[in-house]
């Protein structure tokens, strides 16, 4: 984990995103600064190796897979198979709680190995602003957009991103992307 | 989406609202009595004022102060007064849910503590007017998560695989559910039925990777 947690981590840098989608993003976050809102980038582009550690710490951890059916990643020195079973899960399980993994109910699949963030083509951004704002589209035409605490429902905010190539994804909050995925 | 009760919900979870309907006409009379204005004003006030079914009126329970969610020992919660030692019955929504005692320890922003406030979460889950409390639990994993209610004013109960508890205590039964989405997990409480109409609160931890999604 230590490991991981200082060469594969989760970029919160825009210019870690691939283009398109990079420009684009740059496009939208400016014109809600110049709006008057303010943009918090949580995160860009994600790790393959992080994503490949989680995946496989949870497989193997829950019971899921066994250790020797893990593949290995280029770049990545682990050991997954500790010779026992019992051993192998517990470390896996070590890995599960220390990355804070969650395990939801009826959740049959792992962490994703693949991903629009993992890609480059999504942004996770918390935006915030006071009562009414007018943003520019990319058509430059001027929408006014009010605030909502729950920004999944502001179908406007939504259509002023959509207009920059960000499609948002209604259910996580912050999630923005090339497809809405 | 909160139920409201007569407008009792501006009142600290309506307790003391039938005093002050009660006594409120009282003093307002002593005061215009003193001031030797006619008592005919006060008593048709008095007379208003109680009309009102004050002992049928049922009990609020503020879903935001008084439902967070939890991962591990950790509950984030839109309520920065809860004191050390605060009783949280917790729902684990795993599969059959449970429930497990738990009591209040400290606030805290440790990230040990509070998965939750890893550094690559904690700008989207630690909104303003939400608070992180260390739990006291016995039998609460690292892993698991779901629902805790504050001093629930009925003991959540499982029946058939579900965690219920009447938190308005107006005959119907709140239920509890968690379910994945692209990079979180979110968290509900409905009345009766889960999934069903809008939920009674709602609340969402972002976890900063990709999943597959299963709420429905």
């Amino acid at each position: 984990m230590t490991w991981a947690n200082a060469h594969a981590t989760a970029s919160d840098s825009v210019d870690d995103l691939a283009d398109p989608f990079k420009s684009n993003a740059k496009d939208f976050i400016k014109a809600l600064e110049d709006a008057g809102a303010t943009v918090t980038i949580t995160e860009t582009r994600r790790s393959a190796k992080r994503a490949y550690l989680f995946h496989w710490c949870w497989l193997i951890g829950l019971g899921k897979a066994k250790a020797s059916e893990a593949t290995d990643m280029t770049g990545v020195e682990i050991e997954w198979d500790h010779g026992d079973d019992d051993k192998s899960k517990a470390g896996a399980q070590e890995m599960i709680d220390g990355f804070g993994l969650a395990v939801p109910p009826n959740s049959t699949n792992a962490p994703a190995l693949s991903s629009n963030h993992i890609a480059g083509n999504a942004i996770d951004i918390n935006i915030t602003w006071k009562d009414t704002i007018k943003i520019k589209k990319k058509d430059g035409t001027e929408v006014s957009v009010t605030f909502m605490d729950d920004v999944n429902q502001n179908t406007t905010l939504h259509s002023v991103g959509e207009s920059y190539g960000l499609k948002k994804l209604t259910t996580d909050k912050p999630h923005w992307s090339v497809d809405g995925r | 989406m909160e139920r409201k009760q007569d407008g009792i919900d501006s009142i600290t979870n309506g307790r003391r609202l039938p005093v002050l309907i009660f006594y409120r006409p009282l003093l307002l009379c002593g005061a215009i009595a003193i001031l030797l204005i006619p008592a005919a004003s006060c008593r048709k006030a008095h007379e208003t004022r109680t009309t009102q079914p004050v002992a049928a009126a049922p009990a609020t329970f503020t879903f935001a102060e008084r439902i967070g969610w939890f991962q591990g020992p950790c509950l984030a919660i839109s309520n920065s007064h809860l004191a050390q030692g605060t009783s949280v019955a917790l729902v684990v929504t795993g599969e059959p849910q449970k429930i497990q005692p738990a009591r209040i320890l400290e606030p805290t922003t440790s990230a040990t503590t509070c998965k939750a406030l890893l550094p690559d979460r904690a700008k989207t889950n630690a909104t303003p007017g939400v608070a992180f409390y260390a739990l006291e639990t016995t039998n609460v994993g690292a892993a698991d998560m779901g629902i805790g209610i504050v001093e629930p004013p009925a003991a959540p109960a499982i029946a058939d695989g579900l965690a219920r508890a009447d938190l308005l205590r107006d005959g119907q039964s709140e239920v509890f559910t968690s379910c994945a989405t692209s990079e979180g997990i979110k968290f509900a409480v409905w009345t009766a039925k889960p999934y069903q109409g809008d939920p009674r609160w709602s609340g969402y931890d972002y976890l900063g990777y990709d999943m597959q999604p299963t709420c429905p």
